[in-house]
């Protein structure tokens, strides 16, 4: 019974561990395997939680109450599954380009699972928390996740490594532009959900503290 | 094999420092979304006076001193014995001055760390106690690493503009409590050993709107950013000993402060000649050949030609 219920969280651990450390297990594993593919899932919903964690500065500035920060967490997970579909189908989109070819449909699932996957490093992006340093700590799990999807189209989907880097990259550019454009689009209803989740409009950050102090100093005289 | 137990352990070692860092700035987090219960108390007439000040013996005040410790401070009220005795100087030589030295510096809320509610307060007094001993330990070593990442939480521009407003709420808080008269306009000068330079200039902008008084910062052996802070402080007086490594750290890891960024706060303050460094020979960071060491070289001890100095400064 125990070991049933511990299954899953363990064969998570497993496979974002092997993953982190460019195991060519893990990457054939989840490219095979449905079970794989949705522990993937979970390992990108668990980085989008980890980033918001990371990221928590600018919630806690605005004085999210506790019970929406969670909510915060989760939402940003659930941001992040959607990031990585978008990111896999992208990256499908991009492959007839490259001397691979039109990816078959039984590949679609195995690239969703490898670019899930990746982002087994971003499980530590709460350490961006980390003064001074964390900013740049984060950044090296960003490309650090790139490097697993590239390597992971490799051995997976048994991609050279020309197209895998083409199809890795492109793929997270126009992942990248499409987020950014239904952003744009979505402004208004992704603010009102943003507004419902963490019930703040998030205005105040900490440039914008020193802001307001530099206008109350100016507006009464410098020192 | 024992290579390889040792790369291990060193990897342990980084990990567990990186967790540390990400967790420390986690109190001024907690503090600013109002996640604790601990408030300062309202410095009500009744309670001014009462810090650990020269406030009674003064009359005709003209300006304000409050000292901010080194990294290696557990709270306000325990200064080392050097340090003590270069406090009691410094109110010797400046009778003019209200030298205010019980400040707890890193902390927002400027809870000493032997203080309750804190997770680890019963390590931290084992800790003094050692100290007391003359013992000093690996646990030692503890406070100055927890320090070290607050000063880094005062530098670093997302947490900064909270956590030098808290430091800035503690020194007001002292501030008022030695009868600082609001609105007097009388001069605020803050002395910030090593990290507490750090915290002091921080604290400078939030300080500056609160007072409208002039605000100066004099840092012995400042570990410093180029901190907003910068732009508000009438003069930063930086005093360096000659053998003072720790000190150019400083220089070092806050990208912002080397010669390449030319618009950071603290490239256009030292364009300005809002930063003076005087540099004093024979001294180190720390210790007794340090900025409070007590042996006398040539009939001076490097504590009274620190004192000397900074009486000078004051009296600019």
């Amino acid at each position: 019974m125990l070991a049933d219920l511990l299954y899953l969280p363990a064969l998570l651990i497993e496979l974002a561990w092997a993953a982190i450390w460019f195991a060519p297990s893990a990457f054939v594993r989840v490219a095979a395997s449905a079970e794989a593919r949705t522990v993937a899932l979970v390992i990108a919903f668990l980085a989008g939680v980890s980033e918001m964690l990371g990221q928590c500065v600018i919630l806690v500035i605005n004085r999210v109450p506790l019970y929406r920060f969670i909510a915060s967490l989760a939402f940003t997970g659930g941001t992040y599954m959607v990031t990585a579909i978008f990111w896999a189908l992208a990256t499908i989109l991009i492959a007839p380009l490259t001397r691979v070819g039109a990816l078959g449909a039984t590949e679609i699932g195995a690239v969703l699972g490898v670019v899930s996957i990746a982002f087994a490093p971003r499980l530590f992006a709460f350490l961006s928390l980390a003064p001074y340093f964390g900013v740049a700590l984060s950044n090296l799990l960003e490309a650090w996740a790139m490097a697993l999807v590239v390597f992971g189209l490799h051995v997976a989907l048994d991609m050279p490594v020309g197209p895998a880097l083409f199809c890795g990259s492109i793929g997270w550019l126009l992942s990248y532009g499409l987020r950014t454009f239904l952003g744009h689009l979505l402004a208004r209803p992704l603010g009102r959900l943003r507004f419902f989740v963490t019930g703040s409009a998030l205005e105040q950050t900490p440039a914008k503290i020193l802001d307001d102090l530099a206008k109350r100093i100016t507006g009464e005289g410098r020192t | 094999m024992i290579s390889s137990i040792l790369l291990v352990a060193l990897g342990f070692g980084i990990f567990a420092l990186i967790i540390t860092a990400a967790l420390s700035p986690l109190e001024t987090l907690s503090w600013w979304a109002g996640w604790t219960e601990a408030e300062l108390e309202d410095p009500s007439p009744e309670h001014r006076n009462t810090t650990d000040t020269n406030a009674g013996t003064v009359s005709h005040t003209q300006q304000y001193v409050v000292y901010l410790s080194g990294v290696a401070s557990l709270s306000g009220n325990f200064l080392l014995p050097r340090e003590h005795s270069f406090i009691r100087k410094l109110r010797k030589s400046a009778p003019h001055a209200v030298v205010i030295s019980d400040v707890f510096p890193y902390s927002p809320q400027g809870l000493p760390l032997l203080e309750s509610p804190r997770l680890f307060d019963r390590t931290w007094r084992r800790v003094q106690k050692l100290k007391l001993d003359g013992r000093e330990s690996i646990l030692s070593a503890l406070i100055n690493l927890r320090n070290i990442f607050q000063v880094m939480v005062s530098a670093d521009h997302r947490y900064g503009p909270i956590f030098n407003q808290g430091a800035a709420s503690v020194i007001e808080h002292a501030l008022l409590k030695a009868g600082y008269p609001l609105g007097s306009g009388a001069p605020i000068t803050i002395i910030g050993y090593s990290g507490g330079a750090q915290v002091a200039l921080g604290a400078t902008s939030f300080l500056a709107a609160r007072f409208k008084a002039t605000i100066s910062v004099i840092s012995l052996g400042g570990v410093i950013a180029s901190d907003p802070g910068l732009q508000y402080v009438s003069k930063l007086h930086h005093i360096v000993g000659d053998g003072d490594k720790i000190q150019k750290l400083g220089a070092i890891i806050f990208p912002e402060r080397w010669a390449i960024v030319p618009h950071s706060n603290w490239n256009i303050a030292k364009h300005d000649e809002r930063i003076k460094q005087y540099t004093l020979s024979d001294m180190v960071h720390a210790g007794v050949n340090g900025y409070f060491g007590r042996p006398e070289r040539n009939g001076i001890s490097n504590a009274e030609r620190l004192v000397k100095l900074i009486n000078k400064i004051l009296n600019e």
